[in-house]
């Protein structure tokens, strides 16, 4: 078993239903070959640095697994197939997944995430808003699903 | 000589930034922090301007090259406009 991590774009038009659809697909796809799903986060719509057919936004996704590689095929093989992801990227974390060794990082990762809770607005905001000055006026909307996404 | 000595005052010792804060990590998902070192075009800055030890450098050009792949970066911002 490996470690990976996909970071895929979606459609950023597609309703609320047919991104739940799509994240069940991906889901089953990784658990029917023989994978572990680690995580799955939506990242919000951000503007794209180039088109990617014809589209200047996009939805990131990032989704952590454990598995094979022919996991990796197979789901790379899906994506490709599916119109509603515009594009992809498959990165190998770790040659050796060690469960116990995940279990205590994300320990280790909530309990840095309590303490930080204090004053997480503070540091989280100004973040994005550099961000956006640097990718050049996102639209509103944007700021919007960004938004929800850090709360 | 005596132009060479000159030119050496100006010499500002560049530290690489990510050996000087261990905090800082490089990930080819954080477009802001890797923003710092592509030009406006998007070229990646070379060493000898960003000071980067060679070590990071190597790691940076990997991840910005992924950013560019995922779309976070430009591979230039000419044809795009």
């Amino acid at each position: 078993m490996r470690k990976y991590e996909t970071f895929f774009i979606l459609d950023p038009d597609l309703s609320d239903e047919a991104n739940a659809a799509v994240d069940e697909k991906l889901k089953t796809v990784v658990s029917s070959n023989g994978g572990t799903l680690l995580s799955y986060a939506s990242w919000g719509k951000k503007k794209l640095a180039y088109p990617v057919k014809k589209r200047i936004r996009g939805h990131y996704v990032l989704m952590e697994y454990a598995g094979g590689p022919k996991l990796v095929a197979e789901l790379e093989r899906n994506m490709r197939l599916d119109e509603r992801l515009l594009k992809f990227i498959t990165v190998k974390l770790e040659e050796r997944f060690d469960p116990e060794k995940e279990e205590a990082r994300r320990g280790a990762a909530q309990a840095a995430a309590e303490t930080e809770e204090v004053t997480p607005e503070k540091e989280s905001f100004p973040v994005v808003e550099q961000e956006e000055e640097q990718l050049s006026a996102m639209d509103e909307d944007v700021d919007a699903s960004e938004e929800e996404d850090e709360s | 000589m005596a132009m060479r000595s000159k030119r050496r005052t100006f010499h500002r010792r560049k530290v690489c930034r990510f050996c000087v804060d261990a905090e800082m990590k490089i990930d080819y998902k954080d477009s802001k922090t890797l923003r710092y070192f592509v030009t406006e075009r998007g070229k990646i800055v070379p060493r000898r301007i960003s000071g980067n030890c060679a070590k990071h450098q190597r790691v940076l050009t990997l991840a910005v090259k992924r950013a560019r792949q995922i779309a976070l970066l430009p591979f230039t911002t000419v044809h795009t406009v």
